[in-house]
């Protein structure tokens, strides 16, 4: 389990590389974009995609990240395993409600 | 047997700080601080959900100056954490695992992270004016 999470938090590091590359060339254009035309990008199939890829890969290496630092500095077992359970139900509300506002945007697009 | 009072790894209060073990600190400090910037996607998203009005509103805030500083804080944080990321990838794979390496991609990350934060806040400024 550990090898896989440790696999896992590899995989999605290399992948978020060229994620944080592309949100931060897309907000230095953004200005030169209208609302309607960023619109469009996010609720296009491509632009879902990469949201959708994001939000995956960044929530499933923040908690992946944050269950190794809880393991590491929190010794009571019990208090542990509340705070990775905690930690892996909020990344999930995270991962859930962004692609539940996508679904809302491109609903009323 | 499990003894409470026993020193567990990585007991940092006796642990004398160097270059290495310091980047080693702040990557995992850095990973907390942006597992809660996260929080910024669906966010963002939400307000766009509600219309231009709104959304634009949601932007101004940016325009406030503490935003500003946390904006630039943000962005080295992620420079930082991205490159020692890579740092840390190439060591996986056997790559810079040398001290003397590890001294020197450690600077190299420190310098180049601080780099693009510059840089990218003059690229904000002059695209977006936001910086």
């Amino acid at each position: 389990m550990a090898i896989k999470s440790w696999i896992v938090q590899r995989i999605t590091a290399v992948l978020i590389i060229p994620i944080v590359i592309y949100f931060f060339s897309y907000l230095m254009n953004m200005t030169s974009l209208s609302y309607t035309e960023i619109r469009n990008d996010i609720t296009s199939t491509p632009g879902m995609f990469v949201i959708i890829v994001s939000s995956l890969t960044i929530y499933l290496h923040s908690a992946l990240g944050l269950e190794v630092i809880i393991e590491d500095y929190i010794h009571p077992t019990g208090i542990q395993k509340i705070l990775v359970h905690i930690s892996n139900i909020f990344h999930l509300i995270l991962m859930l409600f962004t692609i539940s506002m996508l679904i809302i945007i491109s609903s009323t697009a | 047997m499990i003894n409470s009072k026993r020193p567990l790894s990585p007991h940092l209060q006796v642990y004398k700080p160097q270059l290495t073990s310091i980047l080693s600190i702040s990557h995992r400090i850095s990973g907390i601080l942006l597992s809660g910037v996260s929080i910024i996607l669906p966010i963002g998203l939400y307000f766009f959900s509600f219309g231009e009005n709104v959304f634009t509103d949601f932007l101004s805030f940016f325009n406030h100056y503490l935003f500003k500083i946390l904006l630039i804080f943000i962005i080295f944080i992620l420079s930082y954490h991205l490159l020692n990321g890579i740092r840390h990838l190439l060591w996986d794979l056997g790559i810079g695992l040398e001290m003397r390496e590890s001294y020197i991609s450690g600077y190299l990350v420190i310098f180049l992270s601080i780099a693009i934060t510059i840089i990218l806040i003059f690229t904000f400024q002059l695209q977006m004016g936001v910086l």
